[in-house]
């Protein structure tokens, strides 16, 4: 088990997977290092694996490319949660009272149910929410 | 099985030992989902997430983010995409 959680947006993941005119690809690598060294457990909600996957076939890689690509997707040391009623009443709460995107506010509500921080490289509407750390990956160490 | 306990202060709970014996993730630190159900039912289930324990090949996951990375497809700056992409719909 984990000593600390932080739950990973998928503008983080996919630098796992791509650096082609990525800006904080060394942050990734970090939090990655951590997962690694530091028994640092990473959480995502499940949205993440149809964000990221939408995200390679969007960069038209060849066919085996992308199956290979994706195949690594899957093996990250990264827990993949299962969207409830739950976590769902509460994203729509979320999205509704700062007005951000169900998607945006998917990740922020994983981050408050775990009481994690959530690290990512899209923070401008996810730093609207007060309550859940929301650290931007520039500026993660 | 069926044990029953009491909900003390602040809604917490003890497990029982008979029901932590037969669970090893029932433990002290353990992070659990607790969902409700339309029944008045509440569910704890382990949330397992993934750290080094879990023993995933690192040297192998690099190589292949390594090799990932190379590929070099028609597009890139995929994070903004991402970001870009949640408020298009």
């Amino acid at each position: 088990m984990a000593t600390s959680i932080v739950v990973v947006d998928s503008s983080v993941i996919v630098k796992w997977l791509n650096q082609t005119n990525e800006q904080n690809v060394a942050q990734a690598d970090i939090l990655l290092g951590h997962a690694q060294n530091k028994s640092l457990g990473l959480a995502a909600p499940e949205l993440a694996k149809f964000e990221v996957g939408n995200a390679l076939t969007y960069k038209h890689l060849s066919t085996p490319e992308l199956v290979e690509a994706i195949s690594l997707l899957y093996s990250f040391p990264l827990t993949f949660v299962s969207w409830n009623i739950t976590l769902a009443a509460l994203t729509a709460e979320l999205a509704a009272t700062y007005q951000i995107t169900y998607y945006d506010a998917s990740f922020i509500c994983l981050a408050e149910h775990l009481h994690a921080p959530l690290i990512t490289d899209n923070p401008k509407h996810q730093k609207k929410v007060k309550g859940v750390t929301v650290t931007a990956l520039k500026d993660y160490r | 099985m069926t044990v029953t306990a009491t909900i003390r202060q602040r809604g917490q709970l003890t497990i029982p030992d008979q029901v932590r014996q037969q669970f090893s993730w029932i433990k002290e630190n353990a992070v659990v989902a607790i969902i409700t159900s339309p029944l008045g039912e509440v569910i704890i289930k382990p949330l397992s997430i993934h750290a080094s324990s879990d023993k995933p090949d690192w040297n192998e996951l690099w190589r292949k983010i390594t090799l990932v990375r190379s590929f070099k497809g028609k597009r890139g700056n995929l994070s903004k995409f991402i970001a870009k992409d949640r408020y298009r719909h």
